[in-house]
This record gives C-alpha cells, structure tokens and sequence, in this order.
C-alpha cells in the first residue's frame, strides 16, 4: 500500500526489509459514540443559545431563576457549542480519519473510551457547575479548576497519547495533511488550555488565575483567539482534507498548496490573539503586532478556502444534487468569508467601532455556524449510512436541513451584523452642540429590539434544522445493522527499515560547498519531505511554531516593566469588595458589562476617564469582558447610591422600564459566606496581593462584617431595605462602588471606602422607586 | 530578565516576528515547488485509497475497486 520511490541499482531507497501483510478492523464503534454524542449536545447547546438569544429580547425568559440568567447560561452555552458539539465533532472525524489515512486500528480501545466517557463526563460537569455559578469567569475558560485539570488528562492523557500511538504504529509512511492538522490541535490546545488555567485553588469550587490584569487579559485571548483557531479551525480543516475529497470522490485539488495552507496557518495564527484587545490596556506594540499577524492570516486561510472549493473542480454537477456536498461547499465559503471578516475587524480603525458590539457576534456565529455546524453536518450525513450500515433515514429530511439551517443562519447573522454595527455608530455618535447623541445606554439597547426578535427567528429555524439532523440520526440509527459488520483490511506493515532518496545535488556552481549543501537540503525541500513521514519530528516542529511565537508576545508583556505602570493610589479590594467581585463573576456579569474604558472619546465622554493598566493589578482575574449588552462599569464606583443599586439588582425594570437585565433578587435573600472569605484574602496573598496584618489570620472576616454593616446602615439612611447586612448584594454593592475609583484618590489614601451617600443622597434623599426614569441610565 | 528586555527597544519584537514567518514562509514555499507530480499525485490520493469505501455503494467493505485511474490530477 506504500508507495516509495522508485529504488536504483546504486542507491535503494523505500522500504527495506519484507513485511507480510497485516490484517485488521478499524474501530468505528468509538466513531459511532462520537457521532451521537455530537448530535445529542449540538441540539442541547444550541437549545440553551436560542434560550438566552430570547431572553435578550424578552428578559422574563429567564424564568426567574437564578440558574437560568443570561450570565450564566452564556457560559453554558458557549462551552457546549465549542466543546461538546464542535468537540465531539471533530473527535469523531480524527478517529474515523486517522485509522483510514494511518491504515490501523487506534492505538488504544480503552483509551479511546476513556477518552469518550472522560469527554462526556466533563461536559456534564460543565452543565452542572456553569449554571450554579462555579466559574474563573474567563471567557471559554470558565470551568472550575478540578475539571480543567480532567481535561488535561482526557485530552493529552487519553485522545493525545492515543492519537499519538496510532501515528507510531501506523502502515502508511506518508502522513497525509489532515494529520498534521490533528497534530498542531492537539498539542496546541494542550498548551493553550494549561498555560491559560493556571490558578490557585482557594476551595474545590473556587479558584483565582495566576495572572491578572493585563497579564491574564493577555494570556487569556491568546487562549481564546487560539481555541477558535486549534478547536474550531486546523481540526476541521482537517476534516475538511479527509471528507470533502471522500465525498467528492476526488483528491484535494493542490496537495501543495494544502502544505502551504499547513505552516502559514499554524505560525501566523498564534500570534493574532491580542487583535482582541485593541484600545485596552494592553501595550500598544502588541496589540499592532496582533493586527499585522491578523491581516497577513487571510491569505493562508483563503488558501485552504480555495483549495476546498476547487477540489469540487468536475464534480460541480454532483454538488446541485448532492445535500451533503452542498453542506461543504457552504460549509467552506462561510469559512472564507469569516476569514476575511476577521482580519478585517482586527484592524484598529474597524476594531474602534466594532468591538464590544454585536458585530461580533455575527462574525463569530458566520464562522460557528456556517463553517463549523455545516461541515459536522456534511460529515454526520456521510457517516450515518456508513456507520450504522444501513440507508439514511431520509435525504429528504437532509436536504431540508440544508436550506432551513442556511435560510435560519442568514436571517441570524444579517439582522445581528446591522444591529451590531447601529449600536456601534450609536454608541460614538455625537449631536452638533458636542454632546452625546444618545446619552442613556438604553436607547442602544431599545434600538436593537427588531434584530434581536429577528435573531431568534433566524435561530429558530436553524435549530429546527438540527432537530431534523437529530430525527435522522435516531432514525437511521433504529434501522441499524443487527451486528455490524467489521470490514477485515489488509496492509503491509513498515518495513523496519527506510531508506530515503538521496539528497539531490545542487545546481549552484562555483560556490562554497555550504552553500551547495544548504541548496540541497533547503531549497530543495528534501528536508520537509522527510519531516512528513516523521511524527515524532513534525510535531517538534509543530510545537516549536506555535511555542516561539507565543513566548515572543508572552515574555516582553509579562517581563517588561513599561508595559504595566504602577498606579500608587491603586490598593488590593477589601475583603467584602473581594466576595462581591466573586458574585460579580459567579453571576457571569462579564457578559454583558465591559470594565474598559477605551481612550476614545465617545466612551470617555459616556463613561470617564479612560482605563489604565496599572488600575488591573490586583484584579484575579481581569474582568474587562468583551460585549456592552450593558453599559460598560469600569467608572461606576459612587455614580449611584447603594440604594439605587440594591432596587436595581432586585428589578432592574422597575427603575428602568427598557432595561433587558435580569433579575437578581435572589442576591438580596441570600446569605454572604463570611467565613469563606478569609480562603480568598490568603490565596490573593498568596498570588503577591500586597494585604496587610490586618486581614491575615482571620481578621479578614471581620473586617468585612464591619464593613458590611456599615453600608447596611447607609443604605438604610438612603431609604433603602433593612437587615441587608449579611446579604450577598451588600458584598456586591461593595465591589460595585469602590470600581474605578482608586486612580482618583491621593497616593497614600487608604483602599478607598464604599461611598456613604450617592447622588441621590445629595439631591436630596430622593425616593427611588418614584424617580425611577430619572435614576435609570 | 525584566531589567534586561526592559531597556530593549520594542520594535525588536515585532521585527524578529516577521523575519521569522519569512523564514518558514521561504522554507515551505521552496519544499512544495521542489515537489514532484508523482509525490503529490501518491499523497493527495491516501483519503481514496485508505482501504474503506468512498461510494455508498461500497460502504460495507473495503473497495478495492477504486483504481489509481480515479484520483484525477493533484497539484
């Protein structure tokens, strides 16, 4: 099955050694778990999407459960959509791939259940912990530490060393290039996620990342950028190698283009992450270098793009026929089209309108849903007949599900693009007396109503669309084959020995025999040849490509002091401040507040002073979020009083009948851990949070009781609830209050105080809930 | 070490970067112009000719039907 160069009678080259032939089966049992498991979470992580896209335009569809808000859910379903559905997907195309493109069984059966069951224990977790509230309250990076740490071993433990073995005992020399995009996810990924989580336990379900500030913004969209390029793009471009030449029936247009595709890729992506900090705090010079990396990265991905699209070359005729090569074909040109949005919205000027906007989620619901959801699709489609050895269920229910998931992402996507970009130009728009042209958030948000109503109708008929993927699959998985039928194959194993070509001689002349031999070696790419039939070697590389591009961003912005300025008057939060910051992520506030001020001067004028980076560093982690569904909190410390802000939690609706927050009221009826706060105060010690002897060994505790009584009483004064002392919202006003407050206060100020009277105070003890316009943002 | 790159200028970062991409861009661009026809034509085949069936009408077994003569022209 091997192919080799022809050998010659003076140098033989290829394999050396005969090898009888092997016979074998390939697991397609694992591929089979893999392929429901991709089903089952898709229709549940896209329900939960649809759930929150509506609670959006009508905020009583959180049921008035603490469990089912908008913060928590986004988690939810953003990790079920990334990790559960795209996961398993692409679990079930490396598996059923590589035995094919390595002609043998897995490495490892057991591992490969373990890998299974491990995956799907950890998504349950997830499911589990995210709506209770147990977060790091970093995007894509939310779950707690114990089961980060699961994932480490299912991933590298169990899929890597599985993936790896089977490379090692492989009967096809050549590796083909969808397994070197297996490689770079894996090993990627593998960094990503343990360099991002890194974090001090203080509780089973509560931990604080090592970095902070602008630090841990930094290591966190290096994260987050790289686990939509190395778990929503190089495994599925890989998927894309195997599968579209499979059911097209013709081999990939340009093998040596899909080299180029390959390394251009895998170095430019790694370094694009900062594009997502643009204006922050983060330093200058590394958000430019992001935006650079950014636009040169369109050419390789329009390379695979184009390299996808033509393998359909003569085969056009079977695309008009043929749902599952329409998946593709859909699939691939909503991944060029995502590639060209997204270096264009990572320069600066384009970033400045379109960041913290819905834009955004257009862009990325494109690239999820187009790109990522149709090529799944297209696969499950093929697979399903295949897998379970008997005729799809229905073509025609597939063909519908093409175009009510293509109708339902374009009524997504267009409505959400307009209104991203009018909440953007809204948001910067200025009258002719120099004012703001729409000084209350909320007009913003009232503004977006229609496309969000359009939204949901676009999601609805997409999902609808899953439900029919799902309907096929138990379907045709009911009709099943009574016993599977397990195809023996047949190869020759490796022969032990192998022996390359020679080196080609170089065609320089009368030059110095190092230049002659790097000709032959470089320039000819014999060295590369060898490479691809080494995994060992490639993945080497594989790493050393993204490992040196991460460590030259990584190591000025940690090492270099410029970066993060130190602010004098900026001191740790007091403990009470600190549990309230821990509800302020438990609650998934992130997800619609900003706490980033950009030097813009829309957003100064809107919110004040403009964020700097010495204000973030003792913030574990950073929270400077990345969407303004509400308006941005980095400044709100003392705009309102602790009344204004307790009502608000309670109902945000009563004081401003346009708002779209939930509800929290259940913060003002449950009971602040107190004893718990001492853990956290230690751990931030531990993390270089300059605390003093004053609340070390336990005295934290009662310094945040003293100051939650003491805004108790004030809120009291204010005309606000009794008893709310011991309450989690007072802990959350807290945090609330002292926010962006510290850069305003002399250097040797101590950590500066909840204020004692808001603006309503000072006007004059006015009654909240008969003001309630005028108190609303 | 802080000390150190912090009295580097910054646009060393950014310049090392690019000469690196240029570097592997070069490299990987000189290994695919070298390759010969036949080296593509045998690897961009593996996905055909991985032993299983590429038309439903063989999916239940190996498909030794398929011949060279379908792979088509890889670049």
């Amino acid at each position: 099955m091997s192919h080799s160069p022809p050998a010659t009678a003076t140098h033989p080259v290829g394999e050396h050694g005969a090898t009888p032939l092997e016979s074998f089966k390939y697991d397609d049992a694992i591929v089979r778990k893999f392929v429901l498991a991709t089903v089952l979470w898709g229709i549940v992580g896209m329900l939960v999407g649809l759930l929150i896209a509506v609670q959006l335009a009508l905020p009583a569809a959180n049921l008035g459960m603490e469990w089912t808000s908008f913060g928590r859910l986004r988690p939810l379903h953003t990790n079920a959509v990334i990790f559960a559905f795209a996961g398993n997907a692409l679990f079930a195309a490396i598996y059923y791939s590589t035995q094919r493109l390595c002609k043998t069984r897995m490495f490892s059966d057991l591992l490969s259940n373990l890998h299974f069951w491990g995956w799907q224990a950890i998504i349950v977790s997830a499911a589990l912990t995210l709506p209770l509230g147990i977060t790091q309250g970093k995007e894509y990076a939310e779950l707690e530490w114990p089961i980060d740490l699961a994932i480490a071993v299912v991933w590298l433990g169990f899929f890597g060393t599985n993936f790896f073995g089977t490379l090692a005992i492989r009967r096809e020399r050549h590796m083909y290039v969808a397994l070197w995009f297996y490689i770079a996810t894996i090993v990627t990924v593998t960094m990503l996620h343990v360099f991002n989580s890194l974090a001090i336990p203080a509780t089973w379900t509560k931990s604080y990342s090592v970095y902070a500030g602008v630090q841990d913004a930094f290591m966190q969209w290096w994260y987050g950028h790289n686990a939509v390029a190395f778990f929503l793009t190089t495994p599925f471009l890989g998927l894309m190698y195997y599968f579209l030449p499979k059911a097209a029936e013709k081999p990939v247009y340009s093998y040596r283009l899909s080299i180029v595709h390959f390394w251009s890729l895998v170095f430019i992506y790694i370094w694009a992450g900062p594009h997502h900090l643009h204006y922050t705090s983060l330093p200058a010079w590394a958000s430019t270098l992001g935006m650079l990396f950014s636009v040169m990265l369109w050419m390789p991905s329009w390379g695979g793009m184009i390299n996808g699209l033509l393998t359909l070359r003569g085969a056009w005729n079977r695309v008009a026929v043929d749902p599952i090569l329409k998946f593709y074909v859909l699939g691939v040109t909503f991944y060029g089209m995502s590639t060209f949005e997204g270096p264009m919205l990572s320069i600066k000027s384009v970033n400045a309108l379109s960041h913290y906007t819905d834009w955004t989620i257009a862009h990325v619901h494109s690239g999820a849903l187009g790109w990522n959801g149709f090529m799944t699709f297209g696969m499950v489609y093929w697979l399903l007949p295949r897998l379970f050895q008997t005729n799809l269920w229905s073509k025609k229910l597939m063909s519908t599900h093409l175009w009510i998931g293509t109708i339902g992402l374009l009524l997504y996507v267009i409505p959400i693009y307009t209104g991203g970009i009018t909440q953007g130009l809204m948001w910067r728009a200025f009258d002719a007396t120099g004012r703001l042209a729409y000084p209350d958030f909320v007009e913003t948000v009232t503004a977006l109503m229609p496309f969000y109503w359009l939204r949901v109708i676009g999601g609805t008929l997409y999902f609808a669309g899953v439900l029919l993927l799902g309907l096929n699959t138990v379907m045709t998985w009911l009709n099943r084959a009574k016993v599977y039928e397990e195809p023996v194959v047949t190869a020759p194993a490796l022969a032990p020995r192998y022996i390359d070509p020679p080196v080609p001689d170089s065609s320089l002349a009368g030059n110095l025999e190092v230049a002659r031999a790097a000709d032959s070696f470089f320039v000819s790419g014999w060295f590369h040849r060898v490479w691809e039939r080494k995994p060992l070697k490639f993945t080497v590389l594989a790493i050393v490509a993204v490992v040196v591009a991460s460590l030259l961003e990584i190591i000025p912005t940690f090492l270099i002091s410029s970066n993060v300025p130190t602010i004098a008057s900026v001191k740790p939060y007091t403990p009470l401040e600190l549990a309230g910051r821990e509800i302020y992520i438990a609650e998934g506030c992130y997800n619609c507040h900003s706490q980033m001020i950009r030097p813009i001067w829309a957003e100064t004028k809107r919110y004040g002073e403009y964020s700097k980076p010495g204000e973030f560093v003792y913030d574990h982690p950073f929270q400077w979020g990345s969407r303004r569904i509400g308006p941005d909190l980095a400044r709100e410390g003392g705009k309102q009083s602790h009344d204004w802000h307790v009502r608000h939690f309670e109902n945000p609706r009563a004081l401003n009948g346009n708002s779209i927050m939930p509800s929290y009221e259940h913060l003002l009826k449950q009971t602040l851990d107190f004893e718990g706060i001492q853990r956290r105060v230690d751990v931030m010690a531990m993390l270089g949070v300059p605390y003093g002897e004053n609340v070390k060994n336990g005295k934290a505790v009662e310094a945040a009781r003293v100051q939650a009584a003491q805004m108790a009483d004030d809120l009291v004064k204010q005309g606000g609830y009794k008893d709310m002392g011991d309450k989690k919202v007072i802990a959350l006003v807290a945090f609330l209050q002292r926010m962006g407050r510290d850069i305003s206060q002399p250097a040797d100020a101590p950590a500066a105080p909840a204020p004692t009277a808001g603006p309503v105070d000072q006007a004059g003890a006015k009654s909240l809930s008969a003001n309630t316009q005028e108190a609303a943002r | 070490m802080s000390s150190i790159m912090s009295s580097m200028e910054l646009w060393i970062w950014p310049s090392i970067a690019m000469v690196l991409f240029l570097l592997v861009f070069v490299g990987v661009a000189m290994r695919v112009l070298r390759a010969t026809r036949q080296e593509c034509e045998h690897n961009a085949g593996l996905p055909l000719f991985d032993g299983t069936a590429t038309s439903l009408d063989h999916a239940h077994g190996t498909d030794a039907a398929l011949a060279p003569s379908k792979k088509g022209d890889a670049r």
